[in-house]
């Protein structure tokens, strides 16, 4: 039991390890906490509106979230490792003076519209090597790959007639499913070449 | 549709939909393989789980979602059928308004929305 209340849970990521939980809520804020003990651990603070997803990079080293105000920012959770939260003054004094803790890294800029969903792909996908590619869909109807070492969108993929609600990479990262709110979900292959990602439709109806 | 997974094999993806339904495609031929129905609203996130757990039909992972019907199921995926459906305790969940006096009908049904019981 997590000892602080929540508004509306958009929602939650435990990092690849499992001692962390992320939790992001409709105060705009991202909270990461300690599993083991429940204890809050640092708080991120940068989007300029909901928060929609929130996505553990493959190596636990980075923080990926998405929001409302079209942006995807990454969120350095490296330096935690080394982190003591002891008592929730920590955390305050965490997030007032984080010049290394939770620092924002980058921001994705591309989206024209809310950014509904992320998702990294796994380690081991050959397109991607060290876990250092994103998916992202949104609103704006297009899903985005990202290259989030040198934060440069590598591909747009287009060809929903909805917003883009989930993205989520298969265990061997060949393939990205997508679901829209045009009652489809796409299947894409893999590519980080432009028009190199064809795409099969399941309609659901 | 709001949200896709795949199987830990890679094999089957499985949607939650606005529908109310579960979903399951093959991944090669994009056919619907079994569709899950329990739900009483939209089904909003599903996800595997990243363990096998023992089933009646043999070893495997469970699928759980998640449901703006305020429930979370979990689903043997190779039968398609409901094994549990957990739910959080409302704020009056199981307050046996019978027999109560100076209460609208109105508030009643709030109560009741919110877990009372009467009967």
């Amino acid at each position: 039991v997590f000892a602080e209340t929540l508004s509306s849970v958009m929602s939650i990521s435990f990092s690849p390890d499992g001692s962390l939980l992320a939790i992001c809520d409709l105060d705009v804020k991202l909270c990461l906490w300690r599993v083991a003990d429940g204890q809050p651990v640092l708080t991120l603070q940068g989007h300029d509106g909901w928060i929609w997803a929130i996505a553990f990079s493959p190596d636990g080293k980075m923080l990926a979230s998405c929001s409302r105000d079209f942006l995807i920012r990454l969120w350095d959770v490296q330096s935690l490792d080394d982190f003591e939260p002891s008592s929730p003054a920590n955390q305050t004094e965490a997030s007032d003076s984080s010049h290394l803790l939770g620092a924002c890294l980058n921001t994705l800029r591309g989206h024209t519209h809310r950014v509904r969903a992320i998702a990294f792909a796994p380690q081991r996908c050959v397109n991607s090597p060290n876990g250092q590619l994103l998916a992202s869909g949104s609103d704006d109807q297009t899903i985005r790959l990202w290259n989030v070492q040198d934060c440069t969108c590598l591909v747009v993929l287009q060809g929903h007639t909805g917003g883009v609600t989930s993205v989520r990479f298969s265990p061997d990262g060949q393939v990205l499913a997508s679901a829209s709110e045009d009652a489809s979900i796409r299947l894409w292959s893999v590519a980080t070449e432009p028009s190199s990602n064809p795409c099969r439709d399941i309609a659901v109806g | 549709v709001r949200t896709v997974t795949f199987s830990p094999d890679g094999h089957t993806l499985a949607n939650g939909s606005d529908d109310q339904t579960i979903r399951f495609w093959d991944v090669r031929d994009g056919t619907c393989q079994k569709i899950l129905q329990g739900h009483t609203s939209r089904a909003c996130c599903v996800q595997f789980s990243p363990i096998d757990v023992s089933l009646p039909s043999g070893t495997g992972p469970l699928l759980i979602s998640g449901s703006q019907d305020e429930t979370i199921n979990l689903w043997n995926p190779a039968t398609g059928e409901c094994l549990k459906t957990l739910r959080a305790d409302r704020l009056y969940e199981g307050m046996n308004i019978q027999g109560t006096t100076g209460l609208t009908t109105a508030q009643k049904s709030s109560l009741k929305a919110l877990g009372a019981i009467e009967y």
